[in-house]
């Protein structure tokens, strides 16, 4: 047959494949015709396919055995009441890397022991034994109490075995699939695995796979299993060399990770001799995953382990586990350099360094940021919420000294089932530190407030009709919360369930409310505080001399209150003030970034990503003394300002300590049916489509220092590319419409100015626009001569401009009102511009013409962000405030352009965020028929919420 | 171990465009999955199977500095283990032939135990032969059943090693595994 005759047998082939069997006679009689022979050919390759089960599949075998035999669990080789020698077996324990484990009674010495029986082949050189059995006796001269003692080898029948000490407990693996240890156990923990190591060190003997399944918690503390036996294993196994007993992937099968392979030094991996530093790496990887309850190097497959254990680090510790020590974070570290001189001395030296510490608490006080807190407070308002890593977290570490009798207990409140936290805002205690709230999504994606009542076991619980919940805040009697819902401030009373619905909020900054039932609060981002009583009527504005003020949050008297401003064009000017109901006279009392909470005798803010507390005078109003850290990585909603925590006056502290989430781009359908997952994993905030979707350009923070750059992903080959290297941050792209350009946000020249660079190839950004503003492009005209880009104003908010990118390229506004325009994108004729609005209090989305004629349309219904055209210009797509990508149908007429009502596609799971984030969280295909969305990862929607009980006690001498 | 740098500064000229570095690094690892291809052919129980991906990742670890080279290099360097390990694989199987010293050779599962037909177990050497026939109707087809049978490789590896979508691969995959069982049974 001729290549284009098997061309096309094979096209047949696979189209018949495409169908169901039933249609498949038809269509090959349809397509073959009188061609009998191909038809022919075409069948039998059909036959072939459904009879060919699992060909190729699995691996070329030996002949003589089948494969079941080699499947299912191997039966234990010895039952109850068998004897070994003088050892009678009582039960099976389990099996290892190196054999079957049994419990047993020696007779002799009537004492329990575990009997490990070495497979057959493991021994059945003679030269391999006698080595086996000179290093099987040295290690049983170890005799340590950290250490599973050996007591003997045995031999009887052909059946080699090691007698060791029976203990009783689980192992640390089996611990911390339950998670994370509280600090304190995970630090006693860790100083016995330490005094195990040093005293086996010291006698010459390396362990060699230390992990936490060879840790055996024990009611008497930690105790070291299976020490030296790698090696035995190595010396017995018929010659391999030591770094090949941890890929024993002959029979763990191709791509599964061979269980001690996160563990293993760099200089292990490389199969160089190893000595007593490989198993400090170890240490250290084993302590990492105690404190933060993942492993500290984890990969899908055995090459990315392996890559990363050669070549990346961890994430902090502090980022995971906001209360550990910094010291501890440097012990960690210096276990796992990975050139093994650059690693503690012994592990005598890691012994001492864990001692001092769990002696000495750490102290930590953040001092204020300068040029580089500026910057961030600049970007704070320009990026998206990026939120919230896992941690748990039980003794604050904070303690500036040891106080035995004063202790500051803390642990963490995981959602319910099917719940997912809502880590962008601030988890809300009750002032009786009784109860706690959070926002939260069902499984319907619903944004409802929780309960959770910490004086009653139990799971949180949802508060009814509270959609669309945001920014709760209790009145103090705890009895009572106020909320954010729908373009409203309400009330709930926690007992009756009663909603109460007081007066219009679009876009709210925070409230609060005193024992006189007043209620202090932020409607929009630039109103101004209102006031209006509990019980309802009018709002009436409470000046205050400060910019928009945000988080209003009473002090006890009830009259005087704090707030935050966030001063965007003057960052310089941000801060927390004091301000009070009956003077508008506003005073600065710190310098940050964040909102601040009053709680007895303290302000606490954020800043630098830590917890702080300082001293605060309630009648002078004055602050005093250093901040103090309370907790030493907290989140920040770098959008709103607040600061992701909450105090009650009962001394009862409540935080997120995320601030960045992961996000992973995926391709789903108009159904919302994930139909792909192109990108790698990553705090991903805003992200364009190439032309043809056949790439994606987006800007990613580098995980340890939180830059932003651009990176950009070509679908076919797989692999990001990094566009951008700048130190400053790089943010916000948008593709050209000839593929050839990327409009850019950077924040090189403050505020973020505009930028362009070659979509095919780095380092060619040049700058297209500065201004003394604020600006972030949002969309090309389809012929590439104007670019539309949001730029925010003090006075008139945010506006949309376009610049000419030929001619005069002098930039012009086109949409510019005292409200907040954003998102401006052109229809790909070019007649209609598309965009955002908050004129009536909620952002929703217009159509109207361009350049202007009079002619504009409201498009979505119930609010609506990021609108994009479908590339034929019919439909547009955009975001709801649920997070539920919309639909619209559009008709463009001479002078008007029709719209249908807005048709729900699916819910999506993208990082939510304000709208003065300009993010672009999905793009459509030119087709509309699939979408690429930044979708939260089920990491970073599991983030449990940690609660600190007498948390002052910390700052008590 | 000590071609160690020898390979990493093979792959990288090779990631630089000098085409002649790949003859001398096939030579290179050639030597190296055939000493440990024929350890473990030697140690292993003969109902154990031998799974290339195993070796040719051992290989790669023992033979390349992972901190010097790049994504695409790894990928260049399992298609040609995967090459490799069938001429290992076969030419193992032909000294079997050859020596005829009675014992079992090498086989490939035909059908898995639920499969339709009967299951049997197809000659090694049949299977190359087969293979050889396949590459000669459509080269990309053959490489991708090295690629995949005797390298482990993913569908997604291979399309990237290949310059292909996963559909693609997928599809040629589902072609490949038809013809091939069809030429076998």
């Amino acid at each position: 047959m001729t290549s284009d005759r098997w061309e096309h047998v094979f096209t047949l082939f696979d189209a018949a494949l495409a169908r169901p069997e039933a249609e498949r006679a038809a269509f090959l009689s349809d397509q073959c015709g009188e061609d009998g022979p191909l038809r022919e050919e075409v069948e039998s390759l059909l036959a072939a396919h459904g009879d060919a089960g699992g060909f190729l599949s699995g691996h070329p075998t030996r002949a003589g055995q089948s494969k079941a035999d080699q499947s299912g669990p191997i039966p234990p080789s010895l039952t109850r009441g068998m004897r070994l020698g003088v050892f009678d077996i009582e039960s099976f324990v389990g099996a290892g890397g190196m054999g079957e484990v049994y419990k047993a009674r020696d007779t002799r010495l009537d004492r329990h022991v575990a009997i490990k029986v070495i497979s057959p082949d493991a021994a059945n050189d003679p030269r391999g034994r006698a080595r086996f059995a000179h290093e099987a006796r040295a290690i049983a001269r170890l005799s340590h109490p950290r250490i599973c003692s050996l007591h003997e080898m045995g031999h009887q029948d052909g059946v080699d075995f090691l007698v060791m000490e029976y203990l009783e407990g689980e192992t640390l693996a089996a611990r911390l699939r339950k998670g994370p240890m509280p600090l304190t156990q995970a630090l006693r923990t860790a100083i016995e695995i330490a005094e195990a190591l040093a005293a086996a060190h010291a006698q010459g003997i390396v362990h060699r796979d230390l992990k936490p399944s060879n840790v055996m918690l024990t009611a008497g503390g930690a105790k070291l299993l299976d020490f030296g036996l790698a090696r035995l294993r190595a010396k017995a196994g018929s010659g391999l060399s030591p770094a090949s007993h941890a890929f024993p992937s002959s029979e763990t099968g191709p791509g599964l990770i061979a269980g001690t392979l996160p563990y293993m030094a760099p200089e292990q991996l490389e199969g160089n001799e190893v000595d007593a530093r490989a198993d400090l790496f170890a240490f250290g990887a084993v302590l990492y995953e105690m404190i933060t309850g993942r492993k500290a190097f984890e990969g899908t497959s055995q090459a990315s382990v392996i890559s990363a254990i050669l070549s990346s680090q961890p994430q902090e510790v502090a980022v995971l586990q906001p209360l550990a020590p910094p010291a501890l974070d440097q012990v960690i570290h210096n276990c796992l350099a990975k050139d093994r001189n650059h690693r503690w001395a012994s592990a005598h030296d890691v012994l001492l360094q864990l001692e001092w510490i769990a002696g000495h608490p750490s102290a930590a006080t953040v001092a204020a940021g300068g040029d580089q807190n500026r910057r961030r407070e600049l970007l704070a308002w320009t990026i998206a919420a990026l939120a919230g890593l896992a941690l748990v977290v039980l003794w604050a570490w904070s303690l500036r000294r040891p106080t035995p009798d004063v202790r500051t207990h803390a642990s963490s409140a995981l959602p319910p089932p099917g719940v997912s936290l809502e880590t962008d805002e601030a988890p809300a205690i009750s002032p009786d530190g009784s109860r706690l709230l959070f926002v939260g999504h069902d499984a319907t994606g619903k944004q409802l407030l929780y309960m959770l009542a910490l004086d009653v076991a139990g799971p949180a619980q949802p508060l009814a009709d509270t959609d669309g919940a945001s920014l709760p805040f209790w009145s103090p009697d705890s009895r009572s919360v106020g909320f954010f819902g729908q373009g409203k401030l309400k009330t709930v009373d926690i007992e009756t369930g009663q909603i109460r619905t007081l007066a219009d909020a679009g876009g709210a900054r925070g409230g609060t409310w005193n024992r006189d039932d007043v209620i202090v609060f932020a409607p929009r981002p630039n109103t101004g505080l209102y006031r209006i009583s509990a019980a309802g009527g009018q709002p009436a504005p409470v000046k205050v001399d400060a910019g928009a003020a945000w988080f209003p949050s009473f002090l006890p008297d009830g009259r005087r209150f704090v707030f935050f401003t966030a001063a965007p064009t003057q960052p310089e000017n941000a801060g927390v003030f004091v301000a009070s109901l009956d003077s508008s006279t506003a005073r600065r009392l710190v310098t940050t970034r964040s909102h601040a909470v009053h709680a007895p005798g303290h302000l606490l803010f954020w800043r630098e990503g830590a917890l702080l507390a300082q001293a605060f005078d309630e009648t002078t109003l004055e602050v005093r003394g250093n901040p103090v850290a309370v907790a030493n990585t907290v989140g920040l909603n770098p959008v709103t300002n607040q600061g992701l925590f909450s105090v009650s006056d009962s001394g009862t502290l409540v935080f997120f300590a995320g601030a960045v989430g992961e996000s992973e781009l995926v391709w789903v359908d108009r159904a919302g049916r994930r139909i792909g997952n192109p990108g790698p994993k990553g705090v991903v905030n805003s992200l364009s489509l190439s032309p043809e979707a056949t790439s994606v350009v987006y800007d990613q923070a580098e995980p340890r220092n939180r830059t932003f750059d651009l990176w950009r992903l070509d679908f076919a080959r797989g692999i990001p590319s990094r566009l951008t290297f700048h130190p400053s941050q790089d943010i916000f792209p948008i593709w050209s419409p000839d593929g050839t350009r990327i409009a850019f946000s950077s924040l090189r020249e403050p505020p973020p100015q505009l930028y362009e660079l070659n979509a095919n190839s780095a380092g060619t950004e040049k700058l297209l626009l500065k201004t003394n503003l604020p600006k972030t492009p949002s969309g090309w005209s389809s012929d590439g001569r104007l670019l539309f880009y949001d730029s925010i104003n003090p006075q008139t908010g945010g506006d949309i401009w376009v610049l000419p990118l030929v001619g005069t390229r002098e930039p012009y506004p086109v949409v510019r009102t005292t409200a907040d325009e954003h998102y401006g994108t052109l229809s790909p004729d070019g007649r209609w511009l598309a965009y955002i609005s908050n004129e009536t209090g909620a952002y929703e989305v217009y159509v109207e013409s361009f350049p202007a004629t009079g002619f504009k349309r409201q498009v979505s219904a119930q609010g609506g962000f990021e609108p994009h055209w479908r590339r034929d210009g019919k439909e547009l797509f955009y975001m709801a405030p649920n997070q539920t990508l919309m639909a619209v149908g559009v008709k463009s007429n001479p002078t008007t352009l029709e719209v249908s009502p807005p048709e729900a596609l699916f819910a999506t799971r993208i990082k939510w965020m304000e709208i003065q984030a300009v993010a672009h969280h999905y793009a459509p295909a030119p087709n509309g028929q699939r979408f690429l969305v930044s979708s939260a990862t089920d990491e970073a929607r599991s983030v449990p919420v940690t609660i600190v009980l007498n948390w002052s006690a910390a700052l008590k001498k | 171990m000590s071609h160690n740098n020898d390979v990493t500064a093979l792959l990288v000229a090779w990631g630089q465009g000098d085409r002649a570095a790949d003859s001398r690094l096939m030579a290179v690892v050639y030597e190296d999955l055939r000493r440990v291809a024929r350890r473990r052919l030697r140690a292993e129980r003969p109902d154990h199977s031998l799974a290339p991906t195993a070796l040719v990742h051992e290989a790669y670890l023992r033979l390349v500095d992972l901190r010097r080279v790049r994504w695409q290099n790894r990928a260049q360097f399992f298609a040609i283990a995967a090459r490799l390990m069938r001429q290992i694989l076969v030419d193992h199987a032909r000294a079997h032939v050859a020596a005829k010293r009675g014992g079992p050779g090498w086989k490939v599962p035909l059908a898995d135990d639920l499969g339709a037909t009967v299951p049997r177990d197809v000659d090694l050497l049949d299977l190359d032969a087969a293979l050889g026939k396949l590459t000669t109707i459509d080269a990309r087809l053959g490489e991708l059943v090295v690629l995949r049978f005797f390298g482990g490789m993913t569908v997604e590896e291979a399309a990237e090693s290949l310059g292909l979508s996963p559909a693609t691969v997928k599809r040629d995959w589902s072609r490949a595994r038809a013809w091939l069982f069809r030429e076998l049974r």
